[in-house]
């Protein structure tokens, strides 16, 4: 698979979890790549599910971080 | 035509292209011919206790067909007693009174010895002086020029030396032998410099001739390091000025100089930081009257940008230059092959496909042509395609603007925000 086909499908990934109203809770980042922990909320904010994802491409790395930082700005 | 003058910290001169110390201002024969000649202005080759050379002292770097790509000399200062120098320095300025004069200088990290040779030498009436802490060869084996220019402490305190007697503006030369320039600028301006000065010359060895095993240049078999300049370390020197520049403790004028070998490059330098620029190199491969074109093009550039002085141009680029960690990452750059211009000789292929990102396609058109393409999803924008291709116009690097700038620190900024978030629940 190219790298691009690997962006294409760890970006999809990405979307399909924040289009099922998941959110991104928290990143841990290591020599593998990045680890991001994404959370839907249950009831009374408790956590009703939870997805991590490795995303190992830099462009999906950005891709999700400009999500997030464009979310805080 | 514009104003070309200049003023660098207090020191007037008619044009911002000074000869270098070095061996191009060893008597006041050749600074008067340069004077002639169109130049600005000149730092008169490093005066201090005369020192005795050898024989053979310069050496070249021919690149691919371009003569003195790089230059390396261990000449070492002026070999002549101090009188000489300063009767032909009173003789020189006399004759050109609005032509610009700075006296090298170079002596033992000694108080007494910085305060008599700056009483001597401003007793004939130079504009400045110029400290010389950055000669890489010889004379830093005896703990002077890049030796005391590389420890912040003696800059400093030799700066503040030669200022306490000066009664001239005094510019600090500094080596490019040290990891951070900006720590001895600091320390000059600490110590009182009125300018700063950069990039003296590079540690180096040319080679070693192949037939013999002798280093080049060697001395009766041996060699000895030293100091590299010319073209080749232009990039080095544009990045050590502008560092420089950009800094917040070092506010002071900046004489830049480092491979500048046309007007071109002066203009560079200049919109980098520096205030004027000093030549060496290219004088000694083409002769004074170079300073002719120089000062015609710099002339045309500033009518064709409407610039009235060439001053406008100082400083003008280094908001434009900062760390890495500023850069937008999500700014893309891909590469377009003009296959009508295209030779198809296939640089930018191998190029690609061997040492960079395999993202250049040989394909056939609906004529049969052997074409390239570029597969822009995959393209990281790094230029070698294009730095490769010999084809002018073949290959163009297009610009595709982000509609969401993040930088590496801002992104690491809230990555850390949000950690912090977590973690205090």
């Amino acid at each position: 698979m190219s790298e691009s086909q690997l962006v294409i499908q760890e970006k999809q990934q990405i979307d399909h979890l924040l289009q099922s109203d998941y959110r991104i809770f928290s990143i841990e980042e290591n020599l593998s790549g990045s680890f991001v922990c994404f959370e839907k909320e249950g009831l009374e904010h408790t956590v009703k599910d939870k997805e991590i994802l490795l995303i190992k491409t830099a462009e999906a790395r950005k891709y999700f971080s400009t999500i997030l930082f464009y979310q805080r700005v | 035509m514009a104003d070309l003058s200049i003023n660098l910290a207090g020191i007037q001169s008619p044009n911002p292209f000074w000869l270098a110390s070095a061996p191009p201002t060893n008597t006041g024969y050749q600074v008067q011919k340069a004077f002639e000649a169109g130049w600005g202005g000149a730092v008169w080759k490093t005066l201090g206790d005369p020192v005795l050379n050898v024989t053979s002292r310069f050496s070249a770097m021919h690149f691919n067909g371009q003569r003195v790509a790089g230059f390396n000399n261990i000449e070492l200062i002026s070999d002549r007693p101090i009188e000489t120098n300063l009767a032909e320095i009173l003789e020189t300025k006399k004759k050109y009174p609005n032509h610009t004069i700075i006296a090298s200088l170079m002596v033992e990290p000694n108080q007494e010895k910085w305060h008599e040779i700056v009483k001597r030498v401003q007793a004939v009436g130079v504009d400045g002086f110029e400290l010389n802490f950055g000669c890489p060869h010889g004379m830093a084996e005896r703990g002077m020029g890049a030796a005391s220019g590389q420890v912040p402490e003696l800059v400093e305190k030799q700066t503040y030396w030669a200022k306490e007697v000066s009664e001239v503006p005094v510019i600090v030369k500094l080596t490019p032998n040290i990891t951070d320039i900006t720590a001895t600028a600091t320390a000059a301006v600490a110590g009182g410099a009125d300018a700063v000065s950069m990039i003296n010359t590079i540690n180096s060895l040319m080679g070693v001739d192949l037939d013999t095993w002798n280093t080049v240049p060697n001395v009766a078999g041996k060699g000895a390091h030293g100091g590299y300049c010319g073209p080749a370390v232009k990039p080095i020197a544009l990045n050590m000025v502008a560092d420089c520049a950009r800094h917040p403790h070092i506010q002071v004028p900046i004489s830049g100089m480092g491979g500048v070998s046309n007007w071109q490059d002066a203009v560079e330098f200049m919109l980098l930081g520096a205030t004027g620029v000093q030549v060496c190199t290219a004088a000694m491969h083409h002769g004074f009257r170079i300073v002719e074109d120089m000062i015609d093009g710099l002339n045309n550039y500033l009518e064709e940008k409407q610039l009235s002085s060439v001053m406008d141009l100082v400083g003008k680029s280094v908001e434009k230059y900062t760390d890495w960690g500023n850069l937008d990452l999500n700014h893309k750059v891909v590469a377009q092959i003009n296959n009508d211009v295209c030779i198809n000789c296939n640089k930018c292929y191998i190029a690609c496909d061997d040492t960079s990102h395999q993202c250049i396609d040989r394909l056939v058109d609906q004529n049969g042509n052997d074409i390239l393409r570029v597969r822009e999803e995959d393209c990281v924008g790094c230029n070698l395609c294009s730095i490769v291709c010999p084809v002018d116009g073949a290959i163009e690097m297009v610009d595709i603007a982000s509609d969401h700038p993040m930088t590496w620190n801002e992104r690491q900024g809230f990555l850390k925000t949000m950690q912090t978030q977590i973690t205090n629940g």
